[in-house]
């Protein structure tokens, strides 16, 4: 299968205040198309930042040394205006609390016909037309009204929804999902986490799928690379890491999730 | 919503209340006797007992307090303040009339340079957080935070008007005249606003919807403007609307340093002449402007805060 | 938080200034090269000299010495107010947020009405009413200007409050002055510092004002806002008169603020390690 993306030795240091904090160190993966990589790990462990870096989004106050080959050119050396226009449009990201995402004084209609534009030339009506298309691909009921709703008018499952076809609206290569079903109910989460199956299957994108979840992630990802403090402490297929996994860390954290849920399949049998 | 708006103007009601309270408590304590300052303005040639005590009956200074209270409440929301302890020919509400559209003039031209002048300068900070300009508008910021107002409208006076003659030093008349005052009462403000604002912003900037904007690609100049300025305009109108009546009983200084004929400079004559009607009714239209603008902008911050949308669904 | 503030070169030397300003002030009369009173009509508006190394005002009088002298209006009836403003404030706040129940709601109640007034307006108002002396400047000050503090301690107390240890003292019967003075206010003395720092600030521009406005210290004392005052109508001839004293109330304010902001930074979470 196709290479889409590697990263390799990635490394990113905090320089504020002229003190020096590693957040990740030599991080390196490949994504395929078609293909799913999970990236696992708690709070803190630099998940996000590794694909914070990657799409160019963090600022001076970080130094990042290693390279990410996206089609023959390398993220982390690529300009600005470069990389704004690769986002949104080639690489699209949807982040982990859609309730705040979207600016509270615009509704969901102009908000996505901005992104529209910046990266086509449709004209309007056709960006309307493109607009009501995303509501229904991702099965929401009632497309006019919504768009015409401000973010706070809507549940959050509804807004994460809404980002996942903005992002996958302009067909892009690549989607980096930063936990997009942490900040959502159980049951909306399983909605969620088949929207994603149903992207793998169909669109031909590769996909990074963050999350601290060990449920979801093996039911979407082919491959997980488990990070604890910035550095990566294992690597494999999801049967690996979850029968396999050699490494104490990574044990540990299986371990407590099976027991969580043992004991709640327990629960349920006694009652 | 409506609840919230209710409930704001009941509270007002008791504030309005106390200030009132304690405008006439003021004139209660005042070391003249009212009863012999009538007769003084009646022009009676000999004041005596008696005509002092049948006075006190005349004007109702035997009642008890509250009556009294509640009789000069009354006069006051029919606008009679009395008439002047020094010059009883003319009347406090006449005096106060005179010299208002000064003031309000003055007023006025500050809150648009402080509009004007510290919306930009806080936005380029914030866009350009510890670039050179950032780091000179803020110790510019400091140190105009540690002068005193009057010293900086002598200094522009001395600077502008007598140094280099560009406008007058005193006096009013046409908007030359009203520049440097104008100029001086905002100086004192800018530097609060410039500092309110930038970090409004800066704390926008930090908000998820920006990196979202900026995860689709949109361009730095559109999430600035169309975003995080139009989500920061809010606080920002908010806090100059409240700044409002602080400008206005910001001119006293700046009246007395540039002659300008408002009601500061009324007020202060009238401190020191003990015309004790017109510092009283100073303080309670100050006071009054206080409570109602704080109270117009308090609900317009409500209605139009977007977040507290989310909290009411 | 010390040995912190001491690293910082900011804190050091707006620390610096002040400390010199008052050393100069209280002993005015080694530092004054002259009578700051005595008036020589005519030497006045003279140049910068030897005898007077400022020049003299429009009476004759040494620039110089009166403002060496002036230290003393200017900064020590600053403090006097600021140390009676936050210890007011600071026992209603102490009262209020400790005590709870009515307490608290009287006290609140009457901060909540002075502090929607605007504070220049009733100082003045008060001192209209008292007469124009400048006992009277720092009795209004101390009058309005507590509501603020006390609402500010209120609110550090109420974080102290049910902290550990002050329920252990409660638990092993210690009197509630005692847990008042030897605990609480320790507590937020860090935080009283900060106000205290930013207030002096507030108090010299404030009674400079009304000096300024001739309703404060009077004639002749050399207070910088009277110096001002009089700088006023003599701006054409002799502009070092208005420049010295205005120039002398920035470095003393900015430093003072200075001063604040280095505590505050200090005392920061954030910035703690």
């Amino acid at each position: 299968m196709k290479e889409l993306l590697k990263v390799e030795n990635l490394t990113i240091t905090n320089i504020e205040n002229k003190k020096q904090t590693t957040i990740v160190e030599n991080i390196s993966f490949s994504v395929e198309l078609g293909k799913c990589i999970g990236i696992l790990g708690e709070s803190g462990s630099g998940k996000s930042m590794t694909c914070k870096a990657i799409m160019g989004l963090l600022d001076k106050n970080f130094n990042i040394t290693g390279s990410a080959i996206y089609k023959e050119k390398d993220l982390l050396t690529e300009g600005k205006e470069n990389m704004r226009k690769l986002r949104g449009k080639k690489i699209c990201m949807i982040l982990q609390n859609p309730m705040t995402s979207f600016d509270p004084l615009y509704r969901i209609d102009k908000q996505i016909t901005e992104t529209l534009i910046e990266h086509t030339d449709l004209s309007k009506v056709e960006i309307s037309k493109k607009s009501l298309e995303i509501l229904e691909m991702m099965q929401i009921r009632n497309p006019q009204d919504v768009l015409k709703k401000y973010p706070h008018q809507l549940s959050g499952g509804m807004l994460q929804r809404i980002m996942i076809g903005m992002a996958l609206i302009l067909e892009p290569d690549l989607i980096i999902a930063d936990e997009p079903t942490t900040a959502i109910d159980a049951i909306t989460q399983y909605e969620i986490v088949n929207e994603f199956l149903k992207i793998k299957e169909k669109n031909q994108v590769g996909i990074i799928f963050i999350s601290h979840d060990l449920s979801v992630v093996s039911k979407i990802a082919d491959e997980v690379i488990v990070l604890d403090k910035g550095k990566i402490v294992d690597k494999g297929s999801v049967d690996y890491i979850f029968n396999e996994a050699k490494n104490p860390y990574t044990k540990n954290l299986i371990d407590k999730k099976m027991a969580v849920m043992k004991k709640f399949q327990e629960i349920i049998k006694k009652g | 919503m409506k609840n919230y708006i209710i409930k704001r103007c009941l509270i007002a009601i008791p504030l309005l209340m106390c200030i009132s309270f304690f405008c006439f408590v003021f004139i209660n304590l005042i070391p003249s006797d009212p009863a012999e300052v009538a007769l003084r303005v009646r022009q009676t040639p000999i004041i005596t007992e008696e005509a002092i005590s049948q006075i006190r009956v005349e004007l109702g200074l035997n009642d008890p307090f509250l009556i009294r209270y509640a009789r000069w409440l009354g006069d006051c929301l029919r606008f009679d303040f009395g008439v002047s302890y020094v010059n009883p020919a003319r009347t406090v509400l006449g005096e106060i009339g005179r010299c208002l559209p000064a003031t309000i003039q003055l007023a006025g031209f500050s809150l648009i340079f402080v509009i004007i002048l510290s919306l930009p300068i806080g936005f380029f900070c914030a866009i350009y957080k510890d670039s050179l300009f950032d780091r000179i508008v803020r110790s510019v910021v400091f140190m105009t935070t540690a002068m005193p107002a009057y010293w900086i409208g002598l200094l522009l006076m001395w600077l502008i008007s007598i140094k280099l003659d560009l406008l007058p030093t005193s006096g009013n008349g046409t908007i030359k005249h009203l520049i440097l005052p104008a100029f001086t009462i905002s100086l004192t403000y800018i530097s609060t606003y410039i500092r309110l604002i930038r970090n409004n912003i800066l704390d926008n900037m930090k908000e998820d919807y920006v990196l979202y904007e900026k995860a689709r690609g949109l361009k730095e100049r559109t999430i600035l403007i169309n975003h995080v300025l139009k989500n920061s305009l809010h606080t920002c109108i908010v806090a100059i609307g409240m700044s409002i009546p602080q400008l206005i009983a910001g001119t006293i200084v700046v009246e007395n340093v540039f002659a300008w004929p408002g009601v500061g400079k009324l007020c202060i004559a009238a401190i020191f002449n003990r015309d004790y009607p017109i510092i009283q009714a100073y303080v309670l239209m100050i006071g009054t402007l206080f409570v109602v603008f704080n109270l117009i902008f308090d609900i317009i911050q409500y209605i139009t805060d977007p977040r507290l949308r989310r909290d009411v669904n | 938080m010390i040995k912190q503030l001491m690293k910082n070169k900011m804190a050091i030397l707006s620390f610096g200034i002040i400390a010199l300003i008052s050393i100069l002030g209280i002993f005015a009369p080694v530092f004054a090269p002259n009578d700051p009173y005595e008036s020589n009509i005519i030497k006045k508006f003279a140049a910068f000299s030897y005898e007077y190394p400022l020049g003299t005002d429009h009476l004759g009088r040494c620039i110089l010495s009166r403002m060496i002298y002036g230290i003393r209006p200017t900064l020590f009836l600053s403090l006097l107010t600021m140390l009676g403003t936050i210890g007011l404030g600071a026992i209603m706040g102490l009262l209020a947020g400790y005590f709870r129940g009515i307490v608290d709601e009287i006290i609140m109640r009457i901060v909540d009405v002075m502090l929607s007034f605007p504070s220049q307006i009733m100082i003045l108002a008060v001192v209209a009413l008292l007469g124009v002396d400048i006992r009277n400047v720092i009795i209004a000050n101390i009058f309005i200007k507590w509501a603020w503090y006390a609402r500010m301690i209120r609110t550090s107390v109420l974080k102290y409050r049910d902290k550990n240890f002050i329920l252990f003292s409660r638990s092993i019967g210690s009197s509630e002055s005692f847990i008042l003075i030897k605990h609480m206010l320790p507590c937020i003395g860090s935080e009283m510092a900060i106000l205290a720092t930013l207030d002096i600030g507030w108090a010299i521009l404030n009674i400079s004002t009304l000096s300024f406005l001739g309703l404060g210290v009077q004639a002749p004392v050399s207070e910088w806002g009277a110096m001002l005052n009089e700088a006023k109508n003599v701006m054409t001839t002799n502009p070092y008169q208005m420049l010295v004293p205005g120039i002398a109330v920035v470095i003393l304010v900015a430093s003072f603020n200075l001063l604040g902001d280095c505590i505050r930074d200090a005392l920061d979470p954030k910035e703690a390690n």
